[in-house]
């Protein structure tokens, strides 16, 4: 090698190279600060309902109706809550198995056009408007049977449907073929083979899915308000009425103008997203790896 | 089983049954379960086709009042005035919630998007290895707040944190002639923009989410090359993460799109809902397909008033259908590129 | 079977010609070991790269041959939990001083991998010049100049010179690994480390390349990891030979000399073992 320059002195001689670190070190900076907006949004919304609603909410809040004069102080949203969870309870009722049938169908025994067919109007079913969700149980269901807990439900079944069926595909398909040849091979049915062994390998990862898709129906208001109407005041147990449920609630009370009214609304505020962050959390930690989009 | 007589002892043959014949119950079974297991795969497909189908069904008889395309043409949307006999004018034209539907999301996605690509880019290539995982959860815990919450948050919180901000430009950008006409007041906290920035942190961790997997599924290879060539990170995510993540960070955008599209509750709480016409500040208050159906269900008394909600869900439903199809074909391309 | 590991008496029965131990130029390692975390995977590694030459390093699978390369450009280091010790000259710089910024390390020295990885979405120009783009030392002017250079010296030129800007991702896998190589000279390194270039390509493909390494050899400074012996004996000049004792345990060189002693004549029982098939 004709010996030029000593390679000592190439490795010092960049006059670039700083204007590049400077650009590495800008960019990075930016993009860091683009982290700490986003979850600083996340921390102001959650300390700010933190603040405003943990000097109202107290055990009673969580038993006691509304007061009837929305300017008195004291009460609680105990009917919404529990008209939540009972409408939320029957829609994962009526979400869940549908759900798991679907996924079940896509990755057993689906083939070809009608299963790519099935997964992509899934994914399109998950991003359609919860309102219109709404609309529609009110055009099918309300417009027969009147306002009702059970139309709700029905609303966010069609809500939940799809987040159901995604994950428990995912999980599904995990499931290493090899432990469905092995039943196979003994003789089992496809159904055995499903019921048996597919599905209990995958449950943890179902559960989990099952878990986020219970904690969005929790936080909808949308579809509720044109099927399940609300029940401000009275304690409504059987859904084949009207009832209240905790999102509608907090709607309602958020925009009445009553300072009172208002801080029951931060309240309850503060109780669902509790409940929605302890669901979150749960499924997160006690299941498997799920794709997280909660879209 | 045929006795078969040989010398007077009688033989009782029992043949076997053949194997296909065996276990016909669980054959009848798992049939069952098959076509159960089909219909609800259907169901998907049914539910989908019955949303359109019972939506225009719905807003049909507003639709045979007033025509089709009168709904685009008229320019107020004031029930007040409906009657039951007169269909000319159309007083229930729809243009501003697609004006407002369209503005909000546009804001929403102008500051969204940014953010939601950098953040990603930190998850999976600028923050050290053992924050990734939490910082990935903790910005996908945007997208767990309800809607209303952020609704209420920002009617009490956000309002006034911008109030000053937003003031000011109304008072200066905003009195210039012509260019400062979307930028005028006066400002009453709730408005398009009030909406949009909403929008925005709501759909930010679903961009994010897809971004993350476009990105991590950027080759080792190809970042080691670029790495052995003595880039900086910065100069490495340019090379090698970024130009193979185009169109999938066009698809995450969508994706937001779709959702900021549909967004109802939180939206209606933060934009004022001024259902007459379009106004032309993003500052001014206004209303989306969405808010309006949401504000004015429950009291459409007017003749033809539900019915012409109807007509805005069925568009508002349009509109989703085509992004989210959309954006999922995007998606689809962006990850396995 | 038992190795003796045999370390600077070895360098002095078989002295480089024309080289003291201590060289200015060319690459030299000096007890050098490497950590995964805990697990260490090279043990005091030695080794002279003269410049100009080819040096080869061999041995079985899973010996730390890649390691080694690796902690030459500083590629190592990346690894979370990963650690270096010793010693790294190149050209009497220490490569591991602690006012040299690893990036600047890396441009100066060129890398190959085992798989062709050029940037798909560029174009076969600007892979090629990519690296010189990012050092931003060179006027726009003299980029074509540079790539023709560079892809002519990877024997490339013919073949592309009239696709340049056809997508990189459109050539076969060993014209992709030669524009990886043209892409590793074009900003005109002093060292090039080919870590199992050609263990994805084809007979003809792996041919054409080492063709074209004998053909560079005298410009640079070239250390070639292979797993393929007869390769080592056409490419090289000098060859070391790594290996390990048992499983888990670190690699260490065990033999280093002229490429022609170590095929014909090795010293070390291991090394005799090793290139005569009987082991690895």
């Amino acid at each position: 090698m004709t010996d030029v320059a000593l390679p000592a002195a190439r490795f010092r001689q960049r006059p670039a190279l700083r204007r590049r670190r400077t650009k590495n070190a800008v960019m990075t900076a930016l993009l860091l600060v683009a982290v700490a907006l986003a979850l600083g949004a996340l921390a102001w919304v959650l300390v700010y309902v933190g603040i405003r609603g943990f000097s109202v909410i107290s055990p009673s809040f969580l038993t006691h109706n509304p007061p009837g004069n929305p300017a008195a102080p004291g009460g609680g949203f105990f009917n919404g809550i529990a008209g939540s969870l009972i409408v939320v309870g029957i829609a994962t009722g009526i979400a869940v198995p549908l759900g798991v049938g679907a996924a079940i169908y896509v990755v057993e025994y689906g083939r070809g056009r009608l299963r790519g067919a099935i997964r992509f109007f899934n994914d399109v079913l998950i991003g359609i408007p919860t309102i219109v969700t709404g609309a529609f149980v009110y055009a099918v269901w309300v417009t027969r049977f009147g306002f009702s807990g059970f139309a709700g439900s029905i609303a966010l079944a069609v809500v939940m449907l799809p987040l159901v069926a995604r994950t428990t595909e995912e999980m599904l398909r995990l499931v290493p073929t090899e432990l469905r040849e092995g039943s196979l091979a003994l003789g089992a049915t496809r159904s055995q083979t499903v019921l048996r062994i597919c599905l209990p390998t995958a449950l943890p990862g179902i559960i989990t899915g099952g878990m986020l898709a219970v904690a969005r129906a929790m936080g909808e208001t949308a579809p509720l308000l044109l099927t399940v109407l609300g029940n401000d005041l009275f304690t409504q147990l059987n859904p084949l009425h009207r009832m209240e449920t905790l999102s509608l609630q907090i709607f309602s009370n958020a925009v009445t103008g009553y300072e009172q009214a208002e801080a029951r609304g931060w309240a309850g505020a503060l109780t669902l997203i509790a409940i929605v962050l302890i669901l979150t959390a749960v499924a997160r930690f006690f299941g498997r790896r799920v794709q997280v989009e909660n879209v | 089983m045929s006795p078969a007589s040989a010398g007077g002892i009688v033989t009782i043959e029992r043949r076997p049954q053949p194997i296909a014949l065996r276990g016909e119950h669980r054959r009848l079974g798992d049939s069952l379960f098959g076509a159960a297991v089909a219909l609800t795969g259907g169901a998907v497909l049914v539910v989908l086709a019955a949303m359109v189908v019972f939506l225009v069904l719905q807003g049909l008889p507003a639709i045979r009042h007033y025509g089709f395309f009168t709904f685009i043409t008229a320019q107020r949307w004031a029930p007040s005035e409906a009657s039951a006999t007169a269909a000319v004018p159309n007083p229930y034209g729809i243009v501003q919630f697609i004006y407002g539907t369209v503005l909000t999301s546009l804001i929403g996605m102008v500051i969204a998007v940014p953010l939601a690509v950098g953040a990603a880019l930190v998850i999976t290539d600028v923050a050290p290895r053992r924050l990734r995982r939490p910082l990935s959860s903790l910005v996908d815990l945007l997208a767990a707040v309800p809607s209303v919450v952020y609704g209420f948050w920002g009617l009490f919180a956000l309002i006034p944190a911008i109030r000053p901000v937003v003031d000011f430009i109304t008072s200066t950008l905003g009195t210039v002639p012509v260019i400062g006409v979307p930028f005028g007041g006066p400002f009453f906290g709730v408005s398009y923009f009030t909406a949009g920035l909403v929008l925005a942190i709501m759909i930010l961790p679903i961009i994010a989410a897809v971004c993350r997997e476009v990105f991590r599924s950027t080759p080792r290879n190809e970042k080691e090359a670029a790495v052995a060539l003595g880039a900086t990170r910065w100069e490495m995510i340019r090379i090698a993460v970024l130009p193979r993540a185009r169109s999938g960070i066009v698809g995450a955008s969508l994706i937001g799109l779709g959702r900021a599209v549909g967004e109802t509750i939180a939206v209606t709480m933060v934009i004022g809902n001024a259902v007459l016409h379009i106004n032309p500040s993003i500052f001014d208050q206004g209303a989306t397909m969405s808010s309006v159906i949401a504000n004015e269900f429950t009291e459409a008394t007017e003749p033809f008033h539900l019915e012409s909600l109807f007509v805005v869900g069925f568009w508002l439903l349009i509109v989703a259908l085509v992004v989210n199809m959309l954006a999922r074909v995007v998606v689809r391309r962006g990850v396995s590129l | 079977m038992v190795v003796k590991p045999v370390h600077a008496p070895m360098f002095a029965a078989h002295p480089l010609p024309g080289r003291e131990a201590d060289q200015v130029d060319g690459l030299s390692i000096d007890r050098l070991s490497a950590w995964f975390g805990r697990h260490k995977v090279v043990e005091d590694m030695r080794l002279r790269a003269p410049s100009g030459k080819v040096t080869a390093l061999i041995g079985p699978s899973g010996c730390g041959k890649s390691t080694v390369l690796r902690c030459v450009n500083r590629m190592h280091e990346l690894v979370p939990g990963a650690r270096v010790q010793g010693g790294v000259h190149f050209g009497g710089v220490d490569v591991y001083a602690p006012d040299l910024d690893a990036g600047s390390v890396r441009s100066e020295i060129g890398m190959v991998f085992q798989r062709p990885n050029p940037f798909p979405t560029k174009s076969i120009y600007e892979n090629a010049i990519i690296g010189v783009r990012i050092a931003r030392t060179t006027p726009r002017g003299r980029l074509m100049e540079i790539a023709e250079t560079a892809l002519s010296r990877a024997q490339l030129w013919d073949e592309v010179k009239d696709r340049l800007h056809k997508p990189a991702v459109s050539l076969s896998g060993g014209q992709q690994q030669r524009l990886c190589i043209a892409r590793a000279i074009a900003v005109d390194p002093s060292l090039l480390l080919m870590d199992e270039p050609c263990s994805a390509l084809d007979p003809i493909a792996t041919f054409k390349i080492e063709e074209l390494i004998r053909a560079i050899a005298d410009r640079y400074t070239v250390v070639i990891v292979t797993h393929n012996m007869h390769q080592a004996t056409r490419v090289s000049d000098y060859t070391g030979f790594m290996t390990i004792e048992n499983a888990g345990d670190p690699g260490r060189l065990v033999e280093f000399g002229a490429t022609t002693q170590i095929f014909g004549a090795p010293v070390n029982p291991a090394t005799e073992a090793y290139v005569s098939g009987r082991v690895g």
